[in-house]
């Protein structure tokens, strides 16, 4: 089994962070700005004080100034709670190199730039219609280097219906943190559905894709029998006889731009993040350029 | 269409290996993907297929098909058959009656000619042509060809002779060619009616055309008084005919003769006092179907008198012969001193021998005393014998001589070389013998004395000297009456320096003659002059060219036979046509295609 983190990989990735688009509610003692005010050491603001306010809040300095008794505020940070839910289906796990060893360490990549600023994060599988949790929710780097051999032990099999699987889940979080989707989302399964629960509970959302490179161009040639991965045996409806010439060639690629746009459509129009990684590319290139483009890592 | 070699439609199982190789393809090849998920909505973007781009599925297979179809073809060599074809061997009647034209112009040669060109039009459906041209010799003018426009080139080239027609030579030379063929025709195009043509198709290119002819003419002295007498006929018509008479090339006089149809008349010319002439032409002025034969002349040898030298001490016989030819300046010397022999067409020695004999005209030696170099004496006899012609010999010598009754009494018998040839015998024994010299002068030696002979006494005497004369002094020509298609022989005379011929058109040729003769084929008709410019005068001469009379008149033969293949191949010939080539092409152009076909919805 490969090895999805090392040495090398956390140092590459001290120097990033993961990037929250606007302001969330968290848990009291992150290191991430709300729209309240909390209890920080940060000075954020003034306001008139009010009867009942706490009279340790009080600025005398400018009371001294103004003769007005104004309070002073100060920056709420809060711990966000990411989620990440891996697809764990049998497709995840093709190409060369696998998609789910990309999947693995994007995974684990994302989740040490959470626990390094100080949130927490999750990690579930799907399989199926079932979304289980990998492990207890990960907070602080003693408990990502556990999730992390956890990650490296995750199966791919069988198929995945990403929609039935994340609305199934009882508590998907209310608005205090990112929900990343990491699959191929070459699936009929309404994902979509899934993605509008998400958004529904305040969740910053973004969808990762990897595709292998012959999913994006096809090497087949000929006529033939396609055996999806996720079939359970060659009666499978997933299987697919053709034969492929210039033209199906040719189809292929317009439906797979057609699929491609829809995606984007869907995200952009409900204000999601997506991006579209290839199997082939090195970590390094997906988070420092990639991941970067589109805006979940800074 | 047949198969040259029908094993090769073998290939032909091809198709049902195809067939099965396409039934074993058409299984898909098992292929795991990661998902099937794009492919099956791609089936919404693949173009709608149209009948005709339902074929585009089937037509890798077609092509592949369409090939092994036209390989077997291939193999199979096919020919299209055109049915029989024959070797066509055309002999073309050259000879100067297919002169005859019709009202048009046309010709019986120019329709001969257009009917063959026409036959060979046929060439492209495996057939093949031998034209053969017969005029006074044979000649192939094309052989063995299968092509039209070599024919029809090779026609370009023939020409209608004024000659005869060499049926014979004709006839061998499609014999030649009948004996490499199978399966031979043979067409004779000819204005000759045979009897009996054999295995030959005798295509008869007569219309018993109008014609008119002159066939002779002939002149006679009597007295003051020149009779010119010339015969003519009107061939398949009656007709009133105006023939005129004209001397040296001035109409004298005309008559209008009426001529029955297919018989032969006369006409009569009489003229008084008429001044010596070269030549006499009786012609005739009417448009029918031959024109050539429309003129007929008389050419007399016109030369100067003959300067004989006669060196006897009884001169009698000779001179008074001599005389009366008219024909020559006799110079009788009774001794040989101081007479310079030289300057004379003609030496006659009777008696008297010089020191050496003259070289510069012809000797007549009477007398066996100083022989020349290749003859010697034999025996001498003393006792009477008849003189004889040699019999083996044609000479003009002897026109019109019998010596019938000529006797000698005492004679010595003459010994010569191969130069040497006897003319007069007297029982076997040569006692007249001839022998011509490089410069063409001759020698003439008689054995015996006319003085001891009856010959002097006989009406052949005059003749025999006149005979002598015209046989002794060289003449350029040796007659004036020619038919097209001889040959003439121009003897250059002593002394002489450039000769030249004038054609009847009035072109002129010089002559080169090897051995002091020139050989040439006469084949226009009309009038030519030999011109012959010597160191001391000129002389010329004229003769006439004319057809054959048989020419003028309709043709038939008696039988003509060709002997064909004894088993002619009956079955008919195999034209190529080229369709191989095109089948290869056909291939090559549908492999193409296959191949960039494959490859174009190869991915």
């Amino acid at each position: 089994m490969k090895k999805i983190i090392d040495g090398n990989f956390i140092a590459m990735l001290e120097s990033r962070d993961l990037y929250i688009h606007r302001p969330m509610d968290g848990l009291l003692g992150g290191n991430r700005r709300s729209r309240n005010y909390g209890s920080s050491v940060e000075f954020a603001d003034y306001r008139e004080y009010v009867p009942g306010d706490d009279l340790r809040r009080i600025d005398w300095n400018l009371y001294a100034r103004f003769e007005k008794l104004y309070l002073r505020l100060f920056v709420d940070e809060r711990q966000l709670h990411h989620r990440i839910y891996l697809d764990a289906s049998a497709s995840m796990d093709w190409g060369n190199p696998e998609k789910s060893h990309v999947a693995l360490q994007l995974a684990a990549a994302l989740g040490f730039l959470a626990v390094q600023a100080m949130d927490r994060v999750s990690y579930y599988t799907i399989h199926g219609d079932v979304c289980k949790g990998l492990c207890r929710t990960v907070v602080g780097r003693e408990a990502f280097y556990h999730a992390a051999d956890l990650l490296n032990s995750v199966e791919f099999y069988e198929e995945s219906d990403l929609g039935t699987a994340i609305i199934s889940e009882e508590d998907p979080g209310k608005g205090d943190g990112l929900s990343i989707i990491i699959s191929d989302f070459l699936t009929e399964s309404d994902w979509k559905s899934a993605v509008d629960r998400l958004l529904y509970h305040h969740r910053e959302v973004f969808l990762i894709q990897i595709l292998s490179r012959d999913e994006i161009t096809p090497e087949l040639g000929g006529k033939v029998f396609m055996l999806d991965s996720e079939a359970i045996d060659e009666d499978d409806g997933k299987n697919y006889r053709h034969d492929v010439t210039r033209s199906a060639v040719k189809a292929y690629e317009e439906a797979f731009l057609y699929h491609q746009n829809e995606i984007k459509q869907f995200c952009e129009a409900r204000g999601v993040g997506f991006v579209t990684l290839c199997s082939d590319d090195s970590i390094e290139r997906i988070l420092f350029m990639k991941a970067t483009e589109a805006g979940l890592v800074q | 269409m047949r198969f040259l070699n029908p094993a090769g439609l073998w290939l032909l199982l091809g198709i049902p290996i195809l067939i099965i190789i396409y039934l074993i393809k058409a299984q898909h090849e098992e292929r795991p993907v990661s998902s099937t998920f794009i492919w099956k909505l791609s089936e919404r973007f693949a173009k709608k297929r149209l009948p005709l781009r339902r074929l585009r599925r089937i037509l890798l297979f077609l092509l592949q098909l369409i090939m092994i179809i036209l390989a077997a073809l291939m193999a199979a060599k096919p020919v299209i058959v055109k049915g029989a074809s024959y070797d066509y061997v055309v002999i073309l009647d050259g000879s100067a009656s297919m002169q005859n034209a019709d009202e048009k112009g046309k010709s019986r040669f120019d329709k001969a000619v257009s009917a063959i060109e026409k036959k060979a039009q046929d060439l492209s459906d495996g057939h093949t042509m031998t034209v053969i041209l017969a005029a006074d010799t044979a000649s192939s003018l094309i052989e063995g060809s299968d092509s039209s426009a070599e024919v029809k080139l090779a026609l370009g080239k023939a020409a209608c002779t004024n000659g005869g027609c060499n049926t014979e030579e004709a006839m061998a030379l499609a014999q030649t060619a009948c004996n490499r063929s199978e399966n031979a025709k043979v067409l004779f195009y000819t204005d000759c009616a045979y009897e009996k043509a054999g295995n030959i198709t005798v295509i008869d290119m007569s219309e018993d055309e109008w014609n008119v002819s002159l066939g002779s003419l002939e002149v006679r002295e009597n007295g003051d008084e020149t009779v010119f007498v010339g015969s003519l006929i009107s061939y398949h018509e009656q007709a009133d005919v105006t023939v005129g008479l004209a001397i040296d090339g001035k109409t004298v006089d005309a008559r209008i003769v009426s001529c029955e149809k297919d018989v032969a008349a006369e006409v009569v010319f009489t003229k008084n006092k008429m001044k010596p002439f070269d030549t006499a032409e009786i012609f005739i002025e009417a448009k029918d179907s031959l024109a050539v034969d429309n003129r007929y002349a008389l050419c007399r040898k016109n030369h100067a008198k003959y300067k004989v030298l006669l060196a006897s001490e009884s001169p009698l016989y000779l001179e008074s012969a001599l005389t009366a030819l008219g024909s020559c300046e006799v110079t009788v010397v009774p001794s040989l001193e101081d007479v310079a022999l030289e300057g004379m067409d003609l030496y006659i020695f009777d008696g008297l021998v010089p020191d050496e004999y003259p070289t510069d005209g012809s000797v007549v030696v009477f007398g066996v005393e100083h022989l020349p170099q290749g003859l010697q004496c034999g025996t001498f006899y003393e006792e009477h014998e008849r003189i004889s012609i040699n019999k083996e010999l044609e000479s003009d010598l002897y026109n019109g001589l019998s010596f019938y009754g000529a006797v000698v009494k005492e004679y010595t018998g003459l010994l010569g070389n191969r130069d040497w040839q006897p003319l007069l015998y007297c029982y076997s024994v040569p006692v007249m013998m001839s022998s011509l010299r490089e410069n063409g002068v001759r020698f003439t030696v008689f054995s015996f004395d006319l003085h001891n002979s009856n010959l002097p006494l006989m009406a052949d005497y005059p003749i025999l000297i006149g005979n002598l004369l015209e046989y002794s002094i060289p003449t350029m020509i040796s007659k004036t009456d020619y038919v097209a298609g001889d040959s003439i022989t121009i003897s250059s005379l002593p002394g002489s320096g450039d000769m030249y011929l004038q054609y009847p058109d009035e072109t002129i040729r010089t002559l080169y003659t090897e051995n002091g003769k020139c050989v040439l084929p006469l084949d226009a008709v009309g009038i030519y002059t030999v011109v012959m410019k010597g160191a001391q005068h000129s002389e010329y001469t004229d003769f006439f060219v004319h057809i054959a009379r048989e020419e003028a008149a309709p043709q038939t033969g008696d039988e003509i036979n060709i002997a064909l293949s004894a088993e002619p191949n009956t079955e008919p010939k195999m034209a190529t046509s080229g369709i191989w080539f095109w089948l290869a092409l056909a291939f090559l152009l549908i492999l193409l295609i296959e191949w960039e076909w494959y490859y174009y919805e190869q991915y």
